[in-house]
């Protein structure tokens, strides 16, 4: 899949790599090597994360791209709304039309420390810099909170986050 | 004065308390919250624990045969966990800081509990503060 390129300079290549399914016959004195694109594919494919990923796909394509767009802006829309009435709530990054992430800080926690309460709570949020350092600096701050809201996500659980947020909030402050 | 292992017993008897993590949480960070403050000029890159996710500063004097520990930290539980190690280790022998097992993080359950990261990080503590017990008991 990763071999693409001008055939007779691929004929003419080795492999990098040995594996089930690159090879054409073996002596004692020498090997060869199965055709293009077979010599660079050792070993067994990702059977299980093509049809993982196909699966997905249909599934995605059964509810529809739009309405998946939809309910992800509608539940951003709604925890936008009712996590900014938590005191000392703020969002790091409002772009109109944005991904459905909701970066934030809480004044006077950490969100290293938001993270952990809000694990032991059952709620998943991604903490730290999130790959982005250099826009963590032009903010002046250290790192955020992260929740995401993907199709499978419902309105009630966004009331469970904002209630698990303000008690890890009290503890912390 | 309390020995290292009684001090580990108590600590151990203390979190016998809670039966929930959330509530362990919570007195791991009443520790941190309890745990004096450093001036800000003394936050500085040298007194950086090197390997904590968040910021962790420690301090340590040498008194006599004994060692003083101090420490603060950018995130209270971060700073709630050096609070456990200094209620251990402060003002006792450097020799037996060095050679201190410290049986209370698993009976508490803390080392199962954390996240690789902040495991990685603990470590990273203990070592530092049994690397200034070591240099001290070998300069006395």
């Amino acid at each position: 899949m990763y071999s693409t390129g001008k055939r007779e300079r691929l004929e003419v290549l080795p492999p990098y790599q040995g594996g089930g399914e690159m090879i054409a016959t073996v002596t004692m004195e020498e090997s060869t090597y199965a055709a293009i694109p077979h010599k660079f594919e050792a070993g067994t494919p990702h059977i299980e994360g093509i049809i993982g990923f196909g699966a997905a796909l249909n599934f995605m394509n059964s509810v529809g791209i739009d309405a998946i767009a939809a309910h992800e802006t509608a539940l951003l829309d709604y925890a936008t709304k009712t996590l900014s009435s938590i005191d000392g709530f703020r969002i790091i990054g409002t772009a109109a039309n944005k991904a459905s992430v909701l970066s934030f800080l809480v004044e006077g926690t950490h969100p290293y420390d938001l993270g952990v309460l809000l694990d032991q709570q059952g709620i998943a949020v991604r903490t730290g810099q999130h790959c982005t350092q250099p826009i963590m600096d032009q903010f002046c701050i250290a790192g955020t909170a992260r929740a995401s809201f993907a199709m499978y996500n419902t309105f009630e659980e966004i009331d469970l986050f904002k209630a698990a947020l303000e008690r890890a909030v009290t503890m912390l402050r | 004065m309390s020995t290292i292992a009684e001090k580990q017993a108590l600590l151990v008897e203390e979190f016998e308390f809670f039966d929930e993590w959330m509530d362990k949480y919570n007195h791991i960070i009443e520790m941190g919250k309890a745990l004096p403050a450093f001036e800000a000029g003394d936050k500085n890159e040298d007194l950086l624990v090197q390997g904590c996710q968040s910021k962790v500063w420690l301090k340590a004097e040498q008194q006599g045969t004994h060692v003083r520990f101090f420490a603060d930290a950018d995130a209270i539980i971060a700073k709630g966990i050096v609070a456990m190690l200094i209620d251990v280790f402060d003002n006792q022998p450097a020799v037996e800081i060095a050679a201190a097992d410290l049986v209370f993080l698993e009976k508490i359950g803390l080392k199962d509990h954390l996240s690789p990261t902040r495991a990685n990080g603990l470590m990273s503590m203990i070592k530092q503060m049994k690397f200034y017990a070591l240099a001290y008991s070998s300069a006395n």
